[in-house]
């Protein structure tokens, strides 16, 4: 029957993003699914190349066409399909529903603009604000953000603003229109640790203050580990595994996501040695048969060889793509 | 010992001395990938076409002309395009087509000489002044700039007819001219491998050949160099049609090599009186120069689209 | 042994200051010229066969101290002692030889290695500088162990360095800092550019390398974790001054300075039960331009108190190995 569950905010049925390129063509997202829940804060981590950031900005719909293509798949937008929208829909939508924010502010912002002007153009268009509604907006925005003395800094242009503080400002930028979703591309990648704490912590508390749902996009395990609740891990285009973060954390099921934990060196404890994953990440412009990952699993089998392992419920919640959980379950 | 095992052994030894036969066919290998990039842009594979034509068709003049260029023979003045004279002949009756090639072959060598000259002196001294920066670097480009603001056509009329004041003729005239080319194409070469270099010195490998205790010379010359020599070939591609363009309009103007010596702008001068009765004898002068420039700068643009991508995506 | 004979590398009240000059008319309205105070009197020491670990945020002067001891760059005062010569007094032909001694490896492998070289020609160069091997024959047999030694195979020496993967490319890095048998290796922020099972495998060959050869590591990372795993003593930089120095685990367990405290607190561990990261210092990094005088946390310090504004704490022995240039322990 039927029950009244709340539907998620954002939901991706096998998305897959092809690029053609004159060598070839070349898959970047393959079949990716998720959904993220009203008030969640999902991570997606992947190692560079993994095809995070192009599925980030195919649910924005900014990939370039051609090269890109989508050739199959839906992006479930509160219920609807975002790649059936027309432009003039995806336009109202982008910045007022759903926002972003990039690994480098420095590109994503105009350095010809003061801060004020940027950030009130988006609200004039889209709210519809007067200049000075907008302005003060802007100030309120501005403090929201924890830029001290906003007044002052109203009309500064980006490059006087350092690297954590432009930080603030696209934070500020897309906050704007109230979205209800936000997407966060590496947005702490390009930041020192200290500064990274703070804008990790100012994300956080916005997300918990404004009641958004987050789709937080990063390489970096620990940043997931504090930031998100639910965790897909993404290897050469897949979704290898996907679970709340608890479970991803002290129970990772997939090898990859094994490797991965094994890599990182940590600040308890003195290993003499790392235990990596072997070889490196497979060229996505000839990839592997079969799992992506068998020429790098140390568990890698025949069948691994031959067919794409798909995404298994383990235990509740919890899935991961590999054969090793066949035995189990078939 | 296994195949296998045999196999794996006389590759490594293959490695470890490379046969002839192996160096060939890397080279060989590497000309195919030339020749795949190039396919990649219309523009540069029609250039390449038209070019490997002139070039085959400057090398093997004296083969495939059947006349004296500069023999005159007035009972077959002014004829049509026949069998005999595959162009027709012009008001001394010598054999257009013949006139063409042998013009041609100069008309290029000049070019690819004075080019060349242009090179040869513009890229060690923008290379070294960019590399080594600070005062060097300051005067060296205020003399660049000093020379850049000498008009070009004015100094080769200034070093053309100082020329002829000395009485200089054929070979040394020829000279002449390739050094004036030459010496006024130097300072756009120096500046464009200057702020190349500024670019290129940047980068962690210059750092890393000073730490290995690399000498600065060989630093630029050696690491640097082979790094900006794209933006450079280019450059001197589209210059060879500008050069030649430069040479016909100078002795159209009658400041080139003095008549008989076959040259189409001189010829395209010549042919001015008789427009209207054999338009012929001065299309073909014109046709050529036409063809010569465009296929240059087809081809120099054509390499800029394949060339520029792979500078933005490094 | 001797601490003088243990002792590879010391500097003594290392410093470079940049001079930047205004435009012309900045200089015209009399504006002072600003000095950039990149790295201010540092000291340190490396043991042979130990590895030394400078951690900071960027723009702390971490790199700069890479080249100033390599001498990329001169140094504007200061000592450098390199097995107990003055390396700053050595001349064109002496420095020369001496860069065999010290190696670097830098961050960016896709910058670091000559994009129009074979590797055959980046491995065999420093050899060929230094007079290492004489015939082509002898430089190719060299080149082809070091790729063995560093993990790749041997049929890569006539490609160019587009080919292969950035992890690849590090090793290649790697094996030309090995090329001269260095005694120091200086990893100028080395794996911070690796994905994270890339870097896992770099940091271990680092390690099976320094076993190997006895080699003596400087390491320069901004990442705790990686200074963590690799070194045996850390040096914590801030705005151009060594703030804490000591035995790697003792620093960590316990470390001293506000300013390490707030670095260790500011990293996100991956362990969802360990404490979320937060900042327990004020504003953000100081400048290194003109800094006033006093300690260079003033201002953002929680323990700050009257003298530190005036007075630049001293880096003082605390025992065990262990300095902190902080007036409020």
């Amino acid at each position: 029957m039927a029950e009244t569950v709340p539907r998620p905010v954002l939901e991706l049925d096998g998305l897959t993003v092809r690029f053609r390129l004159r060598r070839g063509d070349l898959t970047a997202v393959d079949g990716v699914s998720f959904a993220i829940e009203r008030g969640q804060t999902f991570g997606l981590v992947g190692e560079s190349g993994s095809g995070k950031s192009v599925t980030a900005k195919a649910i924005m719909r900014l990939i370039p066409d051609p090269p890109g293509e989508i050739p199959s798949g839906r992006v479930l937008f509160e219920g609807s399909n975002i790649l059936d929208k027309s432009d003039a829909e995806m336009r109202a939508l982008r910045g007022r529903r759903i926002a972003m924010v990039f690994q480098e502010p420095m590109s994503a912002l105009n350095p010809v603009f003061t801060v004020c002007d940027q950030i009130s153009d988006a609200l004039r268009t889209n709210l519809g604000l007067s200049k000075a509604e907008a302005r003060e907006r802007v100030v309120e925005l501005l403090s929201l953000v924890g830029i001290p003395s906003p007044q002052k800094r109203l009309d500064s242009y980006v490059h006087e603003f350092s690297g954590g503080m432009r930080q603030r400002v696209m934070l500020a930028m897309a906050l704007s229109c109230n979205p209800g979703f936000l997407i966060a591309d590496e947005p702490t990648t390009a930041l020192d640790v200290t500064i990274q704490a703070t804008i990790l912590e100012l994300i956080t508390s916005m997300i918990e203050r404004l009641g958004m749902s987050l789709l937080f996009i990063t390489h970096n395990l620990g940043v997931v580990a504090h930031a998100c609740d639910r965790v897909g891990v993404m290897y050469a285009s897949h979704i290898v595994e996907l679970g709340d973060k608890r479970e991803i954390f002290a129970n990772p099921q997939h090898p990859y996501t094994v490797g991965l934990l094994n890599s990182i060196p940590r600040l308890d404890g003195h290993a003499k040695y790392l235990t990596p994953i072997a070889g490196s990440v497979c060229n996505m412009m000839e990839p592997p048969s079969g799992c992506k990952f068998h020429p790098r699993c140390a568990h890698a089998m025949e069948v691994c060889r031959r067919e794409i392992p798909r995404l298994k419920e383990i235990a509740p919640g919890h899935l991961a793509a590999c054969h090793l959980h066949d035995r189990g379950t078939a | 010992m296994t195949e296998l095992e045999a196999r794996k052994f006389a590759d490594l030894e293959a490695i470890r001395a490379p046969t002839l036969g192996g160096r060939l066919a890397r080279w060989r290998t590497a000309l195919g990938n030339a020749w795949h990039e190039l396919r990649k842009s219309r523009t540069a594979s029609i250039g390449a076409v038209m070019l490997v034509l002139l070039f085959g068709a400057c090398i093997a003049t004296p083969w495939i002309t059947t006349y004296d260029p500069i023999k005159q023979n007035f009972r077959e003045r002014l004829q049509p395009p026949s069998e005999k004279h595959l162009l027709g002949t012009d008001r001394m009756g010598r054999d257009i087509y013949s006139r063409l090639l042998w013009g041609g072959r100069r008309l290029v060598t000049i070019a690819l000489l004075a080019v060349t000259f242009g090179l040869s002196i513009g890229i060690p001294y923008g290379v070294l002044s960019g590399y080594f920066g600070g005062k060097v670097d300051t005067v060296a480009m205020r003399f660049v700039d000093g020379l850049l603001a000498f008009p070009g056509l004015l100094l080769y009329l200034l070093i053309v007819t100082l020329a002829r004041e000395w009485k200089m003729e054929g070979i040394y005239n020829d000279m002449v001219l390739i050094f004036a080319l030459g010496f006024a194409f130097t300072p756009e070469v120096a500046r464009l491998s200057r702020s190349s270099v500024l670019v290129e010195k940047q980068k962690e490998y210059v750092e890393a050949s000073r730490a290995i205790g690399e000498g600065s010379f060989a630093i630029a010359l050696r690491q640097i160099l082979p790094n900006i020599v794209s933006p450079l070939i280019v450059n001197a591609t589209v210059r060879l049609g500008y050069v030649i363009l430069i040479v016909a309009a100078l002795s159209f103007l009658g400041l080139g090599t003095p008549p008989p010596t076959p040259d189409w702008g001189s010829d395209l001068a010549a042919a001015r009186d008789y427009m209207e009765t054999a338009p012929l004898i001065a299309a073909f002068p014109g046709l050529a120069i036409c063809y010569t420039v465009l296929a240059f700068n087809l081809f120099g643009d054509g390499l800029r689209d394949i060339l520029d991508p792979r500078l933005a995506e490094r | 042994m001797t601490d003088a004979a243990a002792t590879l590398l010391s500097v003594k009240g290392l410093t470079k200051h940049f001079t930047l000059h205004g435009d012309i008319y900045s200089k015209l309205a009399g504006e002072k010229t600003q000095v950039l105070k990149a790295v201010d009197g540092i000291d340190f020491h490396i043991r042979r066969g130990e590895t030394l670990g400078l951690v900071g945020e960027s723009g702390c002067g971490k790199s700069t101290t890479a080249r100033l001891v390599t001498r990329l760059i001169e140094p504007t005062a200061g000592e450098v002692t390199l097995k107990g010569e003055d390396l700053l007094a050595f001349s064109r032909g002496r420095m020369k030889e001496a860069r065999k001694e010290v190696q670097l490896v830098f961050q960016d492998p896709y910058s670091s290695l000559n994009p129009r070289k074979t590797i055959m020609h980046i491995l065999s160069r420093p050899m060929e500088i230094h007079g290492l091997a004489h015939s082509w024959a002898e430089k190719r047999e060299r080149v082809l162990e070091l790729l063995q030694r560093v993990g790749l195979g041997v049929e890569h020496i006539d490609r160019y360095p587009h080919e292969f993967s950035g992890g690849q490319r590090q090793r290649i890095a790697i094996a030309r800092a090995l090329s001269v048998d260095p005694e120091l290796v200086i990893g100028d922020e080395p794996v911070s550019a690796l994905d994270v099972s890339i870097q896992a495998q770099i940091l271990n060959l680092f390690r099976e390398l320094q076993k190997e050869f006895g080699l003596t590591y400087l390491f320069i990372a901004h990442d705790l974790s990686v200074i963590r795993h690799i070194s045996d003593r850390v040096a914590v930089m801030y705005v151009g001054k060594i703030v804490e120095t000591g035995p790697a685990a003792a620093l960590f367990d316990k470390p001293l300075h506000p300013y390490t405290k707030a670095l260790l607190a500011a990293v996100p561990e991956a362990d969802p039960a360990k404490p979320a990261p937060r900042l327990t210092l004020q504003g953000e990094v100081s400048t290194p331009i003109d800094p006033p005088p006093g300690c260079r946390l003033c201002g953002r310090c929680p323990r700050e108190s009257a003298v530190c504004a005036e007075i630049e704490p001293p880096l003082v022995d605390v025992g065990d190995g262990r300095q902190v240039a902080c007036h409020n322990l």
